[in-house]
């Protein structure tokens, strides 16, 4: 055991340590805040939706013609796309499929499509989607979540034929309210 | 003794500090739980800051969610350790006490930790550098001893 004067003394030094440590850690975030403000807020609407270039994980021939390896959001153009951002092990993502599955037989294949973008890895996307027998092409999006501002599932982003982010919602979302969002955004 | 000299005391005198503490002085938990918030809220600024400028688009509750949710990610390790740390002072203690003090014990041994996640998000911010891994284990690496400190104090008649 030290001197009580120097236990005080110590005690002192850290805590004006501690106290330096919060206010420039106060100092780092307002920092990165300011620095990135741009990329924190919402992907508007009106906008050009982000690039999603990703590897198939199931329902390569979903879209017709040839069994794709790798899907890219703007070879899409022209067709009205549900980009579903999701993982398996999301009880609301789970609880959107037939609310998609429905939505999807609405519409034409050659008009509308669900892009399912997993944030999971691809063996539980794959093995689900195929559990499920999701009629649309489902992609390894784990590396495209950050460029969409994607932070909580099932987050959803309707992108209309011209590649322009037409809407978004986060959690389950009526059919009904989906339905009609589709066919606004439908020339 | 003021709550930052506590909290202070277990970077640089952190036996004595227990010792004064586990006798009948003020804080502890307290002291610990509000450095512990203070430096989520920080750390959590980013997402914090997401969700306020979303809330517009994604519902007034869901960006609380976010919100909530990226506070209380931050608090749960910390959280998580001092209670396992508070358990094992409780089984490990010798006779009656006056007054239980093992989870304000407990709550100063995780201070290393905190300082450690303070520097890491200072870096972070700044330069981009995630060090989070080795630093959590070093952060880790200094709550070990402080919880050995403490069971050695909370033995002692």
């Amino acid at each position: 055991m030290i001197e009580p004067e120097v236990a005080e003394r110590r005690a002192k030094t850290g805590g004006r340590f501690l106290s330096v440590l919060l206010l420039a850690l106060f100092a780092g975030t307002v920092f990165w805040i300011v620095r990135n403000v741009g990329s924190l807020g919402p992907a508007r609407a009106g906008a050009a939706a982000p690039a999603l270039e990703a590897p198939v994980l199931h329902g390569a021939t979903s879209l017709g013609g040839e069994p794709l390896s790798h899907l890219s959001l703007a070879k899409l153009r022209g067709r009205v796309v549900l980009v579903d951002f999701w993982a398996s092990w999301c009880p609301p993502c789970r609880a959107e499929m037939p609310i998609l599955k429905a939505l999807s037989a609405r519409f034409p294949r050659e008009r509308f499509t669900v892009v399912g973008a997993s944030v999971e890895p691809p063996e539980d996307a794959r093995a689900f989607a195929a559990k499920e027998a999701l009629p649309w092409p489902v992609v390894d999006a784990q590396g495209a979540a950050a460029a969409w501002s994607v932070s909580s599932l099932p987050h959803l982003f309707l992108v209309d034929g011209a590649g322009v982010l037409r809407g978004q919602w986060l959690g389950q979302v009526p059919l009904e309210t989906l339905e009609a969002a589709v066919r606004a955004a439908m020339p | 003794m003021s709550p930052l000299d506590r909290l202070g005391g277990m970077l640089l005198c952190p036996r004595e500090t227990l010792a004064l503490v586990a006798r009948g002085g003020a804080g502890g938990f307290p002291d610990a739980a509000t450095f512990a918030v203070l430096e989520a809220m920080l750390l959590a600024g980013p997402d914090l800051a997401r969700a306020a400028l979303r809330a517009e688009s994604l519902g007034a509750a869901a960006a609380l969610g976010m919100a909530a949710n990226a506070v209380l990610g931050r608090l749960l390790l910390p959280t998580l350790i001092a209670l396992g740390i508070a358990i094992v002072l409780t089984i490990v203690s010798r006779g009656p006490r006056k007054e239980a003090r093992d989870l304000d014990l407990a709550s100063l041994c995780v201070v290393p930790l905190l300082a450690s996640r303070a520097v890491d998000g200072i870096l972070w911010s700044v330069s981009g550098l995630d060090l989070s891994m080795p630093l959590g284990l070093l952060g880790l690496g200094g709550t070990a001893p402080l919880a050995w400190l403490a069971v050695r104090e909370r033995r002692t008649p």
